[in-house]
């Protein structure tokens, strides 16, 4: 049975001791006893104790000075004088000192049993207090997603409104904006969530195999097709298929994509089959496929045919007054991971996240608070532990030749991109291999 | 029931204190043992010690009473209860209906404030404090297993600090301490048999 309170009851006469405890047990509290204010006060630092009675008079440390103490350590902890003296002197002192209350020995047990109810009752609407408000602040967390700006409540509320529904859903904002983690999100609150989300990343996968993936094929169905392979889709069977980066994909895979929307069914590469396959489909992307449309790299059936719901995710530089939540969330995160104990941030390094511009989003956020995690011991994240205070500092030295601009501007665009060398060769508009050549050339490596 | 080899029962004991008049006890002994399993006996009379009455307060010290019980517990005795008809009080409390050691062999009860304010002119009162007396030993009794007090006020574990609660409450344990006193003697027959010699 779970204790009502715990109780340490402080006093010199080791008989009071265990008569007080006894009964305190018997009454469903935790108790335990200690006859001097060195130990109470060692007892407090260990442990958390929810009320104190405290004998006024004790030999060495008296009551007072106790309590004068105890209030210094735990605030919270509620403590009850007791005394054999009766003396109102002593009772206001007591209170005056933070006691909660003044019992006189030897004790009514009526009234104590009351007065502990009493304060048992009040400190579970404290508790309770607490916890609301806590579950009022958590609303600026969504699943793990951070933001209490404007523009993540609406889209925290779009996604209660649409995760219960089966409409595809389609994600559009920056890189790094946690476009992922909103999809997720959706599942998550989905009645789909017992069963798979798979995410696909389409930009990272070749055309060919991007095929292969999504629809699986049939044994020999091409070169090396030694056994009949599942795709993404029938993995989904039954929850979520995650698009991420779906304007990369090539017109040809749009039109059998499209098919499958429109016909929840497919034919794995090499078959003749169709699988019926119950998916409901989130696609995400950071370029703007309207424009696509109008260059004719995307097909506008299937953009519309995705766009069921639109979820817009905003660039961090729209939403900066999330930006110190973000920093509390990840130093919480990369506490417990590195083992360190960072809680807060000097404040010329806060004002320097305010003013940067976050190209690489909430992503490049987690990385920089990461890696000040990671190099220093904290307490505190500093200006200096910042890259952004590093790149001012080397702007200072312009480079000189047109193939150190070239190397400075390959380096930052592989930052901008988080390494991803697919996506900074089309930002290059480059192809990979001869990304890779200037990369060993430079003999640039990923920090 | 096997103990260790030697066929023994755990039994309870209701030993009557100073001048106490042990054939009140025979009226609730029978109602005592239908709640636990053990058969109940009647100890012979106890003196208290000296050194346990308080001649200030004009009580007696039952945390000094129940160190004297435990001492002359007799070897079968699974509990052993106390009853006085003196008035009893522990360091802390200004009295106490009774005392029981929580989880531990021995418990005390007094009738001395069980029977209340006597108003001579009045008829005299009902509940007769034997019926008190049956709901404090068989409170004192949940505490020796480990029964807490419960906040079914018709449960016998119910805290009462005076007679109207005392009067309100039933002698019987509610469903859910019944259960976990179930639970409770079993432990404690468990441990009883450990340490039993074979």
């Amino acid at each position: 049975m779970q204790e009502k309170a715990r109780i340490l009851v402080v006093d010199d006469e080791p008989m009071v001791c265990i008569a007080l405890t006894n009964w305190l047990k018997e009454e469903n509290y935790l108790a335990r006893a200690v006859h001097d204010g060195a130990s109470a006060l060692e007892a407090l630092r260990e442990e958390k104790w929810d009320i104190v009675l405290l004998d006024y008079k004790m030999p060495g440390m008296d009551g007072l000075e106790v309590l004068a103490r105890m209030k210094e350590l735990a605030s919270q902890t509620v403590i009850i004088m007791m005394t054999a003296y009766a003396s109102i002197g002593n009772s206001v002192r007591a209170m005056k000192e933070g006691a909660y209350d003044y019992i006189v020995k030897p004790l009514d047990m009526d009234e104590l049993a009351m007065m502990l109810r009493n304060i048992v009752e009040r400190q579970e609407l404290v508790t309770e207090n607490l916890l609301l408000r806590k579950q009022l602040a958590e609303r600026h967390v969504y699943e793990n997603i951070v933001g209490r700006s404007e523009a993540m409540q609406r889209v925290f509320e779009l996604i209660g409104t649409v995760a219960d529904t089966s409409a595809t859903v389609l994600i559009t904002g920056e890189t790094g904006t946690g476009k992922e983690l909103v999809a997720r999100a959706i599942h998550g609150n989905s009645s789909r969530r017992y069963n798979p989300f798979i995410a696909v990343s389409c930009g990272a996968l070749p055309e060919s195999l991007l095929e292969s993936e999504l629809f699986g094929y049939e044994k020999g169905a091409f070169t090396g097709a030694n056994r009949t392979k599942m795709g993404r889709f029938e993995l989904a069977h039954g929850g979520t298929l995650f698009l991420d980066e779906i304007g990369e994909i090539s017109l040809v895979t749009q039109v059998k994509l499209l098919r499958v929307l429109q016909e929840r069914c497919f034919c794995r590469l090499g078959g003749t089959v169709p699988t019926e396959v119950d998916v409901r489909l989130i696609a995400a992307t950071n370029r703007d496929l309207l424009r696509e449309i109008e260059a004719g790299n995307f097909r506008s059936d299937l953009y519309y045919r995705l766009n069921v719901v639109n979820i817009q995710l905003p660039p961090l530089r729209e939403r900066k007054e999330d930006i110190p939540l973000l920093v509390e969330c990840f130093m919480e995160k990369f506490n417990v991971e590195f083992n360190k104990r960072f809680d807060r941030i000097e404040k010329k390094a806060l004002e320097a996240m305010m003013e940067y511009r976050w190209p690489g989003n909430v992503r490049e956020l987690e990385n920089v608070i990461e890696r000040a995690i990671v190099i220093d011991q904290g307490p505190e994240i500093k200006a200096s532990h910042l890259p952004m205070f590093r790149s001012e500092a080397l702007s200072t030295e312009e480079p000189e030749s047109l193939e150190d601009v070239e190397m400075h501007h390959i380096r930052k665009m592989l930052e901008r991109h988080q390494w991803n060398v697919a996506r900074t060769a089309k930002a290059l508009n480059i192809d990979r291999t001869t990304l890779h050549k200037k990369i060993n050339k430079f003999g640039l490596e990923r920090p | 029931m096997k103990w260790g080899g030697n066929v023994l029962h755990p039994t309870i004991y209701l030993i009557p204190l100073g001048d106490f008049d042990a054939s009140h006890l025979t009226i609730i002994v029978e109602n005592i043992e239908t709640q636990f399993v053990f058969p109940l006996k009647i100890g012979s009379n106890l003196a208290a010690p000296s050194c346990a009455v308080d001649p200030v307060r004009n009580q007696v010290n039952s945390n000094i009473i129940l160190k004297q019980l435990n001492e002359v517990a007799p070897s079968d005795a699974l509990k052993v209860v106390g009853i006085a008809g003196f008035d009893l009080f522990n360091p802390i409390f200004s009295f106490v209906f009774g005392e029981a050691q929580f989880e531990g062999k021995c418990a005390v009860v007094s009738t001395y404030r069980l029977h209340g304010e006597r108003d001579e002119k009045k008829p005299r009162r009902y509940p007769p404090v034997i019926l008190r007396l049956e709901k404090e030993v068989v409170h004192e009794l949940g505490h020796t297993f480990g029964l807490r007090h419960c906040s079914d006020r018709s449960c016998v574990m119910h805290f009462s600090p005076g007679l109207e609660s005392v009067d309100r409450k039933s002698p019987f344990y509610c469903p859910v301490c019944q259960e976990l006193l179930c639970w409770l003697v079993a432990r404690e027959l468990g441990r009883h048999q450990a340490l039993r010699p074979t």
